[in-house]
């Protein structure tokens, strides 16, 4: 595996070539400082985008070009790291040894069609579209509260601090939807292909030079150059005691979402400890709270804890009975201060360790683990893979002690269910 | 060793059968370093009813899935979590209505690791104790599943359809028949459906195909199993049509959604199995699929905000489903009944859609799990491996497809609706 990054001036270029897929897959990434007005007018766009363009007028006219091209994978989605509000297109197309040469030159035609030449008249976006647009987005507003379990982590998250980046939740919000017509969002289209940091990133077997004059020649964006925001969120303050909120909502099983400020940690520790930590926590199958809360005591089917990186936050969530919450909070405490008066053994360090270094090999399997994680590497400024290998050797029982110490638990939260158990 | 070239793609398949008929197929890829192990039984929920030792069973409603749990429970108290993690590897289980399959996926020590695979699952440990520990969790499963639109759609749409066949009853089993669970129910259900004649084993990824091989041959807990044994499954009575054609269910959620279903008899066609679920697959994506009349005259009218169709094979039967969001959904189903009623495929459509079929097997085979995964679905849904789909999507025509399109008897429909709480 070869990689070659190339400053195109308007834009950074990855190339990452490999012979062992039988697909290549372009991702185009637009970043920028995350506003929260942001959010959903982004999501209104990048939905309209992909729906239709201005060559292919309907959604069944793009989607025949797509199945024309060997069923294309193409899409776009938006995600939140950190402070940043990053817009990815992806496509992944077959080899063409598998289908026809020039199908390379057409696939990345679909996708500069996609991005360049959308389905516009008069200056404004076309009124039919926007509405079935619009109706997705109103709809997925709506059904939030339909998944309870990530309805109670973005109550949480908003509890913690309504203000910072981390509190504001991806599906986007009413009041903003009702700002968005389809002349302003045309424009903020245009603004953003002038102001966005731009990263086109490439994997699979292709010719470099061949490559990289498709690239130039379809993908030819007009940014200016911008100043640089900080990805990461910093804790300056946390409680001696948590917060607890509960709400009622008319479930057959309450939802717990715990979130965990990270304070002052290391570099080290937040490329390399608090992933160890989070394994042994709740991380998988045979974490701590698995063993005791689960196994040990019954008290839950799943509870996980996850590090958000970017945020500094570590979040535990879990599905109880509201009987148990109690239990269930006191004893995720206790293994929390159990770990910080040291109880953790070599072995269960060896264990994780061994997991982590397995992960870091399997992504080498998968096209996309690959790109994801070479994307995640650059925007988080983490070590490359050869570097990690090595560093994570150097974590010792006393890190993760010392870094279980930096874990400051902010705010519970429970969403409580009906009592209704009618299954 | 037998060995084919899977999909002529440029990649061995290997298979054997013990003599106690377990079914082996090894599929080493050359650039690969992971490896991913699958051992499954053809034993879900819907074996309900059984006999053995000339006695008549009836096992209580969530047996499969409850026993799926058990298996992880070894009598040294040694954790297979535990195990699989020194090396870094992982491991899970499921349950559906017609297997219970344990897999392990990771990149180190791959013998050491399935060696211990065979070893767990053949020495079972139930004590009183075990399983009654064990329906806390299982209930906090249910409940969770029981808050999932998507699941409580599905639930009830194959309660309505179905009179006899057991897949009227929810995968795990409810919190009241799981608490009727025993000891005894685990160990009857073990020594009928864990026989390894009963089951199959599959592994891709990064290993030698002739260590492995050995490997399995001279396990001892496999060689414990000489003979293979005849299991007898109730034969049940299923009439052809629907039991009840219509419900609605009131839950919490915010916006309509409905789940509709054909019951179709699959004895009824003369024709391979793989090939009528090839076909029924034409069907549907040429009718409601991205590139369909249907699909752009919902979305670009806003009569729904998504919907998916699928295909389910229950024993002999084939449902055809599709499930969508709708606050229109009177009119929504109305247009899928319409669809279903006129069907026609002209040929460039078959063609464009074994095209894009042809691609994504292609693709399919840059990963492990995924190939795997397939391979042990035709296992249990066939009881033989179709080394060549390329082929066998090559071979799809016009003509066997009008003569299904002809014999399709469309008229046992279901239909649920869920609507908001609040709509009551």
């Amino acid at each position: 595996m070869k990689t070659k990054k190339i400053d195109l001036k308007y834009a950074k270029l990855y190339l990452i070539k490999t012979n062992k897929f039988r697909s290549i897959t372009i991702k185009v990434l637009l970043k920028d400082k995350l506003k929260k007005e942001d959010i959903t007018r982004r999501n209104f766009l990048i939905d309209y985008l992909t729906l239709t363009s201005n060559k292919y007028k309907t959604r069944q006219a793009l989607a025949l070009k797509i199945q024309e091209l060997y069923s294309l994978y193409i899409n776009g989605y938006d995600t939140r790291l950190g402070n940043y509000l990053i817009t990815k297109f992806s496509m992944s197309l077959l080899n063409p040894k598998y289908t026809e040469a020039n199908m390379l030159e057409e696939s990345i035609d679909l996708l500069r069609e996609i991005i360049f030449n959308p389905h516009v008249k008069n200056n404004k976006f076309d009124s039919k579209c926007f509405e079935v647009v619009k109706n997705g987005i109103l709809n997925e507003i709506k059904t939030i509260k339909e998944n309870p379990k990530t309805y109670a982590n973005i109550k949480m998250l908003e509890n913690m601090d309504p203000n910072a980046t981390y509190a504001y939740h991806g599906y986007g919000y009413i009041e903003d939807l009702e700002q968005i017509n389809e002349k302003n969002l045309y424009e903020y289209y245009q603004n953003l292909l002038k102001t966005a940091d731009v990263d086109i990133y490439v994997i699979g077997d292709f010719n470099q030079e061949e490559m990289i004059k498709i690239i130039k020649d379809k993908l030819n964006f007009q940014t200016l150059k911008k100043p640089k925001e900080d990805i990461y969120t910093y804790h300056d303050k946390v409680l001696s005691k948590p917060k607890i909120i509960i709400e009622k909502e008319n479930n057959n099983q309450s939802k717990l979402s715990i979130g965990c400020k990270l304070k002052d940690l290391t570099e080290f520790e937040r490329k390399y400890v608090i992933n160890l930590y989070n394994m042994i926590l709740g991380g998988g199958f045979n974490s701590k709270f698995m063993q005791i809360i689960r196994e040990k005591n019954s008290l839950a089917y799943y509870i996980n804890s996850s590090v958000l990186k970017a945020d500094n936050i570590l979040l535990i969530q879990s599905g109880i009975s509201k009987e148990n919450f109690k239990k269930v909070v006191s004893n995720i405490k206790k293994i929390m201060k159990d770990i910080t008066k040291g109880d953790i053994t070599e072995e269960e360090l060896e264990t994780v360790r061994t997991e982590y270094l397995s992960l870091l090999e399997e992504v080498n399997d998968n096209i996309d683990s690959i790109l994801e994680n070479y994307i995640a590497t650059n925007l988080l400024n983490l070590d490359d893979f050869s570097v990690r290998k090595e560093k994570i050797k150097e974590v010792t029982v006393q890190d993760i002690i010392n870094v279980s110490k930096k874990v400051h638990m902010d705010t519970i939260y429970l969403l409580e269910d009906g009592g209704n158990n009618n299954a | 060793m037998h060995k084919v070239n899977f999909n002529n793609l440029d990649q061995d398949l290997y298979s054997f059968t013990l003599k106690n008929n377990l079914k082996v197929y090894l599929m080493p890829f050359k650039d690969k370093k992971n490896y991913y192990a699958v051992l499954g039984t053809k034993y879900g929920s819907m074996d309900i009813d059984f006999t053995v030792n000339n006695q008549e069973i009836t096992s209580p409603y969530g047996t499969a899935h409850f026993l799926e749990h058990k298996i992880f429970e070894q009598e040294d108290g040694i954790d297979p979590f535990k195990v699989f993690a020194k090396s870094g590897v992982n491991t899970n289980a499921s349950t559906t209505f017609n297997n219970t399959r344990y897999y392990i996926w990771g990149v180190n020590d791959l013998e050491k690791n399935l060696n211990f695979l065979i070893d767990f699952i053949y020495s079972p440990y139930f004590t009183d104790n075990n399983v009654e520990k064990e329906k806390g969790i299982i209930k906090e499963e249910i409940l969770m599943y029981e808050d999932d639109p998507a699941w409580k759609l599905d639930d009830t749409l194959r309660k309505n359809m179905f009179y006899n066949l057991p897949v009227k009853e929810k995968i795990a089993g409810t919190v009241e028949s799981i608490n009727t669970i025993t000891k005894k129910d685990l160990k009857l259900a073990y020594q009928t459906f864990y026989h390894p004649s009963n089951m199959c084993l599959i592994i891709g990824g990064c290993f030698d195909p002739k260590k492995i091989e050995k490997l399995i041959k001279n396990h001892p807990k496999l060689n414990s199993f000489k003979e293979p044994i005849n299991i007898q499954r109730k034969e049940y009575q299923e009439p052809d049509d629907v039991k009840e054609e219509f419900q609605i269910v009131y839950q919490n959620i915010k916006v309509p959604k409905i789940e509709f279903g054909i019951k179709i008899n699959k004895d009824k066609f003369n024709i391979d199995d793989v090939k009528l679920n090839m076909y029924l697959g034409i069907i549907l994506t040429s009718l409601f699929g991205s590139t369909s009349n249907f699909k752009e005259e919902v979305i670009s009218n806003n009569l729904t905000t998504g919907f998916y169709e699928e295909k389910n094979n229950y024993a002999n039967f084939i449902t055809l489903n599709i499930t969508a969001e709708s606050d229109k959904a009177d009119i929504l189903i109305e247009k899928i009944k319409n669809t279903f009623k006129n069907i026609k495929v002209k040929k460039e459509e078959l063609e464009r859609i074994k095209k894009v079929w042809i691609a994504s097997e292609i693709r399919m085979i840059d990963n492990v799990e995924i190939t795997v995964d397939n391979i042990y679905s035709d296992l249990v849904l066939y009881d033989k491996v179709y080394d060549n789909r390329i082929e066998l999507i090559k071979e799809l025509n016009i003509k066997e497809l009008n003569k299904i399109i002809k014999e399709l008897d469309l008229s046992n429909q279901s239909l649920v609706m869920i609507l908001p709480n609040e709509s009551k």
